[in-house]
């Protein structure tokens, strides 16, 4: 290997990518340009269809058969990959730069042990001879962390947990002992407890190899805990690159100052989200200058017509902007959110002993062997005006919980008691139909969940048609003009079919769905989770606003403990089908008392310095509700458990009139 | 001969005419949606497709004109005087004919006495004849009407080229007819079993399954043995069993949008099932339908043919490509071979079957959202 002046591993420079449609072509992938050393982690962050993950491609020679790379280079150990053939590629991609991918379970092919598929990899790119396979596929599974790796290695992928899937992935990326590993999204598809797992693990080979890391990501919170250097990616272009610290102190890209304060924190409580307006510009969109002038509240004549040139600030820290350097308009702190102190008389909902089971058939007659304990026993109380968020990990039962509410799963025993009169529970499908309106939910998918064959008008008419069926068509009229425009949608949208919106704009008529019905109770299930962190601001701003306009009551299902500080009154923490602590959100935020809210307010990675913060990590997996753990549901995680904590479930105890927890030790 | 009300003129007329207008108004309604108008411009992007279609629009104006007649006052063949009914003087009407049979008149009238070669000016086939010497003699005598018929004429002399365009109306009624039976059937049953699931499903996928296990051709016979045999009824017969496919299909397709997000939103509006059903589900499943349709076309006429030749088609008395075929089937062992009947179904079949394969797969790549 001829020696290496530089002491950059990868350098791109001018990478321009197109996807051929067509006779048009679309740019994917304007101006990246980056450069990352030994052991070092770059952070690639960006909104959706930035263009990170085609980047990222491309220096591995992946790219689908119509992109083309149209200009640039990316220098790899002072080769460019990009203008190498395709067999001495090979010899690179796979072994000396590796790649894991954001779907573990995709990514492995269902039929065979993932010994087998490791050892194939062992087998085609190193050319390991069969005895010695054996020994390394159980050494680097040993490497990732992998409890019992002899036994692990004959098991087939179905069988392992999300995260011990992406540690098979990373452990197959590890079998050539690359130089470079480009980790695209590695965590998004795990929750937070085993997010933190994952990344301690990277963290943990980039020290003991030296492997230089390219985290790919929309999550600037984990980018500010993990990387050394982070590139921001808008619309195709990097914008920007600096330190982690520098960046995150001093932003000067005016996208990246926005995205910084659009992030929902509890700093941001009582004010409003500074919100970038707009979505991001999808890639055949034909924007002159700036690709960020359109959303740019600094943009002048001059970005509109000349697209700014990259130029270094300090050292070490580029930015692709005309007027780095311009202060902001300042976030106009909302004072209007401030409520009344004293509670209205009447909860709105009132849900005691709720479970929902669902049973498990099996055999030719489908005799119920067993059941699923998808919600098992929750209490909680929603009083008009108030946010209560529900967090909790995948499958601990949030959305079922949220769907039996609204009547979409069926209810086992538990009351549901609306405005302290009538409980819902048990009441005839069609004596249920009237209350149906007066709670709501709004799903995750901003996609699936608008019929795409009925216009948006159509959409929100439906609910008035069976629950105001006096109104005349004028008023139904009248009424949705107010509605889509309280949303923040233009008029002539009601005409329009879905797929004419984007992501957020979608949320709001999913919302405005919702309200055209009067309801006092809304569920919002997710409802920021699959939208860009710019939109998700508007979405939240624009939540708050109804609120306090409409005395609405939000039941906020979530994982995002940063929305959930921004926007909740109380928080009621589940685990595995029962609420496990329950209480005010400053209260449970800064003195969590239940051992698994601690965990998870650690994992959760935060923009405040990452330092001084207990570094504790839950091992393991959430655990299947099929079986769940005896006593405690927590115990096998838990770092307090004890013997009592096996065999007898905990009670539930206080520590104010609003906080209180089920467990036998309390942390204090 | 009109006996019945099925077979009058004015009630076929009548529905011929609410056909078209119904299929107008369904096109109509369809055009005014944004995805059904992007489909549409997909297809005219698409040029094997146009021309498809400009082919199946002139053997669906064929048809037409085939399906709609009027009766004529009966004349007098010589002196061509109007006859009239001899107590009550009312004017005396003929049995009837379609349109078509107006316009093929000219070239039908041209009866011969036997087989003639496509546009021949002698009989095929040699008849003995006085020679003017006066000796008996083989010699193919001439036509009566030379080089008039385009494809032949066949053994009483009937001009080929008719029956061909003759039988294009019972082709496409077959594919129509068994569809537009079929797809209510399949869209009631496939829609409902998906969205209830439970003893509806149950019931469904048992009927089903006990249809479509039951070979095709042996329901088809016992069908017409016990109703006899006739255009409506092998309509009818071909579209009981072929629902079940779609039936099916649609089931599956239901039961992924009951999951959907935006039924699940108007379940938790408190819609009642069955207004989900018509707004959502339906909708949502038309494009299966369509693409169905328009591919199993093909099929469909191809088996009427292939039913009418076993026999257990359309009766004698409806002249269709099958009973053309199997006419040809004696004269293919004759010396020389008559191959012009056949050849004329075939290239008539074909000239359907061919363009409505291209124009089915043209409609589904421009609806099915995953070829997109
Ligand atoms: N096969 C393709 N054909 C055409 N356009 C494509 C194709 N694949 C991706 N694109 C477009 O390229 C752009 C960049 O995509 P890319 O996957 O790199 O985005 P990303 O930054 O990784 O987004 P995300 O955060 O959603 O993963 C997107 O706008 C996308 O629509
Ligand atoms: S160049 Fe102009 S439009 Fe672009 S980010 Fe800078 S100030 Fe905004
Ligand atoms: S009850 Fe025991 S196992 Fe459960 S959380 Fe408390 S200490 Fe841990
Ligand atoms: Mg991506």
């Amino acid at each position: 290997m001829p020696s290496q002046p530089e002491q950059h591993l990868l350098t791109v420079s001018g990478l321009r990518i197109a996807f051929r449609q067509g006779d048009a072509g679309v740019t994917a992938v304007q101006d990246a340009s980056f450069a990352i050393k030994p052991g070092e982690m770059l952070a690639l962050v960006g909104e959706s269809g930035s263009g990170k993950s085609i980047t990222a491609l491309s220096l591995l020679g992946l790219l689908p058969p119509n992109a083309v790379v149209e200009a640039g280079q990316a220098h790899f150990q002072g080769r460019d990959v990009l203008a190498l053939p395709a067999s001495e590629r090979r010899a690179i991609a796979g072994r000396r730069i590796a790649m894991i991918f954001q779907e573990p379970m995709t990514a492995l092919n269902p039929v065979l042990t993932v010994g087998w598929q490791i050892g194939e990899v062992l087998k085609q790119h190193h050319r390991l001879p069969r005895a010695g396979r054996q020994r390394r596929v159980v050494d680097l599974l040993t490497q990732v962390g992998i409890p019992d790796p002899e036994q692990r290695a004959s098991d087939y992928p179905h069988q392992l947990s999300g995260g011990m899937r992406q540690r098979v992935m990373i452990a197959m990326a590890l079998a050539g002992q690359p130089e470079l590993l480009i980790a695209d999204e590695p965590t998004t598809a795990l929750d937070v407890t085993v997010q933190a797992q994952i990344m301690d693990l990277l963290q943990t080979l980039r020290r003991q190899y030296g492997t230089a890391i390219l985290l790919i990501t929309h999550n600037l919170a984990l980018v500010n805990e993990q990387a050394d250097r982070v590139a921001v990616m808008y619309a195709g272009s990097i914008v920007e690159t600096a330190g982690c610290d520098d960046l995150f102190r001093r932003p000067a890209h005016p996208y990246t100052r926005l995205l910084l304060r659009s992030i929902p924190s509890v700093d941001q409580r009582g004010q409003r989200l500074a919100a970038i307006t707009g979505s991001v510009p999808k890639p055949e969109e034909e924007i002159p200058g700036c690709r960020f002038a359109p959303r740019c509240p600094l943009a002048t004549p001059q970005c509109q017509t000349a697209a700014p040139l990259f130029r270094d600030l300090a050292p070490n820290h580029g930015v692709a902007c005309h007027l780095a350097d311009t202060p902001l308009p300042e976030a106009q702190a909302d004072a209007a959110v401030s409520k009344d102190d004293a509670p209205p008389p009447t909860p709105v909902l009132q849900v005691t002993g709720l479970q929902v089971w669902f049973p498990r058939q099996s055999g030719l007659f489908r005799r119920t062997t067993g059941y699923v304990k998808a919600v098992d026993g929750i209490d909680f109380t929603l009083w008009p005006g108030e946010t209560l968020a529900l967090v909790g990990e995948s499958g601990c039962g949030k959305t079922t919980a949220g769907k039996a509410l609204v009547g979409l799963a069926p209810i086992n025993a538990g009351s549901i008691v609306v405005h302290g009169k009538t409980d819902l529970n048990g009441l005839h499908p069609r004596a249920l139909r009237p209350f149906r309106q007066t709670i709501q939910m709004i799903f995750q998918d901003p996609f699936s969940s608008l019929d795409p064959r009925l216009t948006i008008g159509e959409t929100i008419a439906e609910g008035m048609e069976i629950h105001q069926p006096g109104l005349t068509s004028n008023e139904r009229q009248t009424r949705m003009t107010d509605l889509i425009a309280k949303v923040g949608l233009p008029a002539d949208a009601l005409r329009r079919y879905p797929h004419q919106f984007s992501g957020g704009q979608r949320q709001r008529i999913g919302l405005a769905r919702s309200l055209a019905v009067n309801p006092a109770v809304v569920i919002c299930d997710e409802c920021t989770s699959a939208l860009d962190v710019s939109v998700q601001a508007q979405i939240l701003n624009l939540l708050k606003d109804l609120q306090h306009e409409l005395g609405l009551a939000y039941l906020f299902i979530t994982h995002d403990l940063g929305v959930v500080s921004f926007l909740a009154e109380r928080i009621a923490v589940m685990y595995l089908g029962r609420i496990v602590e329950h209480g005010q959100t400053a209260e449970v935020m800064t003195s969590p008392r239940h051992p698994y809210t601690k965990a998870l307010l650690a994992a959760a990675p935060t923009l405040d310095s990452a330092d001084g913060r207990p570094k504790l990590r839950l091992p393991g997996d959430v655990p299947s509700p099929i079986n769940p753990p005896t006593g405690c549901h927590f115990h096998p995680r838990c770092a307090c458990a004890q013997e009592v904590c096996r065999t007898t479930p905990p009670p539930s105890v206080s520590f104010s009139p609003t906080h209180s927890c089920t467990c036998h030790f309390p942390v204090d | 001969m009109p006996a019945t009300l099925f077979q009058s003129w004015w009630f076929q007329n009548l529905f011929t005419l609410s056909l078209l207008a119904g299929a107008a108004l369904l096109a109509w309604r369809l055009s005014r949606r944004e995805y059904w108008r992007n489909a549409f411009h997909e297809i005219c992007r698409n040029r094997l497709a146009v021309i498809s279609f400009v082919i199946l629009c002139g053997y669906g104006a064929i048809a037409v004109l085939d399906s709609i007649g009027w009766r004529r006052p009966l004349r007098h063949p010589e002196t061509g005087e109007i006859a009239r009914h001899p107590e009550t003087g009312k004017v005396i009407l003929d049995q009837g004919a379609s349109a078509l049979d107006y316009l093929l008149a000219p070239i039908s009238a041209k009866r011969e006495k036997t087989y003639s070669a496509p546009l021949a000016t002698t009989d095929y086939t040699p008849t003995t004849a006085m020679s003017p010497t006066g000796q008996p003699q083989r010699v193919h005598a001439p036509l009566a009407y030379p080089r008039s018929h385009l494809l032949g004429t066949d053994r009483i002399g009937q001009d080929v080229f008719c029956q061909a365009c003759k039988s294009i109306r019972t082709g496409i009624i077959i594919g129509l007819l068994t569809t537009i039976l079929a797809v209510p059937f399949a869209l009631i049953f496939g829609t409902a079993a998906g969205y209830y699931g439970g003893w509806i499903d149950d019931a469904t996928q048992y009927v089903c399954t006990v249809l479509s296990s039951i070979p095709t051709v042996l329901f088809i016979a016992a069908f017409m043995i016990i109703f006899g045999q006739g255009l409506p009824q092998l309509a009818l017969a071909m579209g009981i069993a072929s629902w079940t496919g779609l039936c099916r299909l649609l089931r599956g397709e239901t039961i992924r949008l009951r999951e959907t997000d935006f039924v699940l939103a108007a379940k938790a509006m408190g819609v009642p099932s069955w207004r989900i059903i018509l707004r959502h589900i339906v909708p949502n499943v038309l494009h299966l339908i369509l693409i169905t349709t328009v591919i199993r076309f093909s099929s469909e006429v191809l088996a009427e043919a292939a039913f009418t030749y076993l026999g257990i088609g359309v009766g004698a008395d409806t002249m269709s490509w099958g009973a053309m075929i199997n006419d040809a089937r004696t004269e293919l062992t004759r010396e020389p071979i008559i191959w012009w009947k056949l050849a004329a179904a075939f290239t008539f079949m074909v000239g359907l079957v061919l363009p409505a394969n291209l124009f089915g797969d043209a409609v589904r790549d421009a609806l099915d959202p995953r070829l997109r």
